[in-house]
């Protein structure tokens, strides 16, 4: 199964510019998921020795220590939340916070029935497992469920029409209220263009130094540089002949900062205001907002909207594989095979 | 020469191949003395020294780049030999002499940054301006650097010294794969932030995986077969070999997610 998967693998590799969507698509790779999932499975009962009630019950017991993790992390943050309020709230928080503390029994309690169950010095190895079921199982539901709206926007105009996808609308609308550029300084250039033949073209590059730009001999002040119009940068305008023309093309962009209005479609709720940059994606009612770009002109922005019910599932699992791999080659040494 | 056709500070620039050059100079000579003694005190100080170089190197780039030096080719080539630092002191307290291989791959390293387009006014674009940025590369280059020492003691396992040269290829391998899985799952949970998806089939993220998939099949294989051990060893390096060098300057990996690690 697993040399099936790195044939897969290898061809998806081997042929980047097409066909790994449609392998992925085809279903071939939902296959080997599932196959993959059965091989944990299978995995999980040979590490609790082949007994198949020990396995079940260890499981089920992973199950519930997860459970209880996810109940300690969940009412803590609500206990905290009722007690900031103060007043009556705080017998909300007590509530929360007793909850909390069953969180934290139930992860030591079955915790330990697990332990217990699939034999302490392999059960690394059957929670490695059982987060790439994970990691499966989450990525299985977000390819039957997911939903991506690719949304563009023009700064300052409010706009109904949601997408590309019409039948697929969010819950929400979203406006762009600002847009910060944010640029490395040291970054831009300089250009001296030459009007000859009707055509500009590029004659030297000039330096700039501190509040001037150097092009040999000739000097100009920054402060006379004007905006280009429809474009990005600025430029100055040369006397004499022929026509010749000094082009700043802006630097490298360090940063975007989109300003967004989200507002319920339905008029239900409150409108909230976020600031979206990359890689920093603002959250509303299980849906993700993700700046990927914007227009050279800096007038237009690209907003994924994305509602990823698998997400959870995949990021648990990831964790699960990563703490185990590392328990794995640094607590285990006595075995040296998986 | 220059990154997006920006002037770059000359002495700057200069400070850097010149450093480049006596770390790459250090570190073979360092290699050397060490392969004609094995644990010699000489060999052993001149790659501490060489190591020191390695640290201002960095600090120079990381000055010229303004932002952790972990962005391109060139960086993560120089910032190699560093990461074996810790890996030389580990096997060194397990009574493991790996001192001329860490030589020898840290001087092959950074004559491959010589090789590599200065850039030092690169800067980090929006995308990764990210937390994650120094942990996954840096956990992938540690992993790289010591899956090619592992790659190193299983090509040399013939004859007498066999069995112990493939147990330190099998230890450095084992300590290499946790830094590897996290470098892959730090990149899927960064991809989700910045691109809106955990995986999205880049033939980097392919190749990477397929790194990991080697490696995960070698752990599982059962018995100790050692020309088995050795050649599922090789093939993983192979592929190592792929994810960071080939598919980066491949011209069909001109549209990856991960142009800007060139």
């Amino acid at each position: 199964m697993l040399l099936g998967a790195l044939c897969v693998l290898l061809l998806a590799g081997g042929l980047p510019w097409g066909g790994v969507e449609a392998v992925y698509g085809g279903g071939l790779m939902r296959v080997l998921g599932g196959l993959a999932g059965g091989a944990a499975m299978w995995a999980a009962w040979r590490l609790s020795a082949g007994h198949r009630l020990r396995m079940l019950v260890g499981l089920i017991a992973l199950f519930f220590v997860v459970s209880g993790v996810g109940v300690l992390l969940h009412c803590g943050e609500k206990a905290l939340h009722c007690a900031s309020l103060g007043g009556g709230m705080w017998f909300g928080a007590v509530g929360m916070g007793c909850l909390a503390v069953v969180g934290v029994l139930f992860s030591v309690i079955f915790g330990y029935l697990a332990h217990l169950c699939l034999r302490v010095e392999k059960l690394w190895l059957a929670v490695a497992h059982l987060s790439i079921v994970l990691v499966v199982a989450g990525t299985f539901v977000d390819v039957c469920c997911e939903e991506r709206l690719a949304v563009t926007r023009h700064v300052g105009v409010p706009s109904v029409v949601h997408g590309k996808g019409a039948d697929k609308l969010a819950p929400f609308e979203v406006e762009v209220k600002d847009l910060h550029v944010e640029r490395y300084a040291s970054s831009e250039s300089y250009t001296l263009l030459v009007h000859r033949n009707g055509r500009w073209l590029p004659v030297a590059v000039a330096k700039r130094e501190g509040a001037s730009i150097r092009c040999g001999q000739e000097v100009w002040p920054v402060e006379k540089l004007r905006a280009l119009p429809g474009g990005e940068g600025r430029y100055l305008a040369l006397p004499g002949s022929p026509v010749r023309v000094l082009v700043q093309q802006p630097g490298q962009v360090k940063e975007y900062r989109a300003v967004c209005r989200l507002s319920p479609m339905r008029g239900e709720g409150e409108a909230r205001d976020v600031t979206l940059r990359v890689n920093h994606p603002a959250s509303w009612d299980h849906w993700q907002i993700y700046l990927m770009n914007c227009s050279a002109d800096g007038r237009r922005v690209q907003l994924l909207l994305r509602r990823a019910p698998g997400r959870p599932l995949v990021f648990a699992g990831l964790l699960g594989v990563l703490l185990c791999c590392f328990a794995w080659a640094f607590r285990d040494k006595r075995s040296t095979q998986a | 020469m220059g990154f997006q056709g920006q002037e770059i500070d000359t002495s700057m620039s200069t400070i850097i191949i010149i450093l480049t050059i006596l770390s790459a100079l250090l570190f073979a000579a360092a290699g050397a003395l060490l392969l004609v003694r094995r644990g010699a005190v000489g060999g052993e100080r001149v790659l501490g020294v060489g190591l020191v170089c390695c640290v201002l190197l960095l600090a120079a780039n990381a000055w010229a780049a303004q932002a952790p030096p972990l962005g391109n080719m060139r960086h993560v080539l120089c910032a190699l030999p560093l990461l074996l630092a810790p890996v030389w002191v580990y096997l060194r307290c397990s009574g493991v002499q790996a001192g001329a291989g860490i030589a020898g791959v840290a001087a092959v390293a950074l004559i491959g940054a010589l090789c590599m387009p200065l850039q030092a006014g690169w800067r980090q674009a929006p995308a990764l301006q990210s937390a994650w940025f120094v942990p996954h590369v840096t956990s992938y280059v540690a992993a790289y650097a010591m899956l090619t020492l592992s790659a190193l003691y299983a090509a040399g396992a013939w004859g007498e010294r066999q069995i112990p040269r493939l147990e330190a290829a099998h230890s450095l391998a084992r300590l290499a794969f946790p830094f590897l899985t996290f470098g892959l799952c730090s990149g899927a949970l960064w991809a989700d932030a910045a691109w809106g998806r955990y995986w999205a089939w880049d033939i980097k993220e392919v190749w990477s995986l397929i790194t990991w998939l080697i490696y995960l099949i070698y752990f599982h294989a059962p018995g100790s077969n050692a020309a088995k051990q050795r050649a599922l060893l090789l093939l993983g390096f192979a592929a190592v070999l792929v994810t960071f060098l080939i598919v980066n300057m491949a011209p069909l990996a001109t549209n990856s997610l991960h142009t800007y690690a060139r």
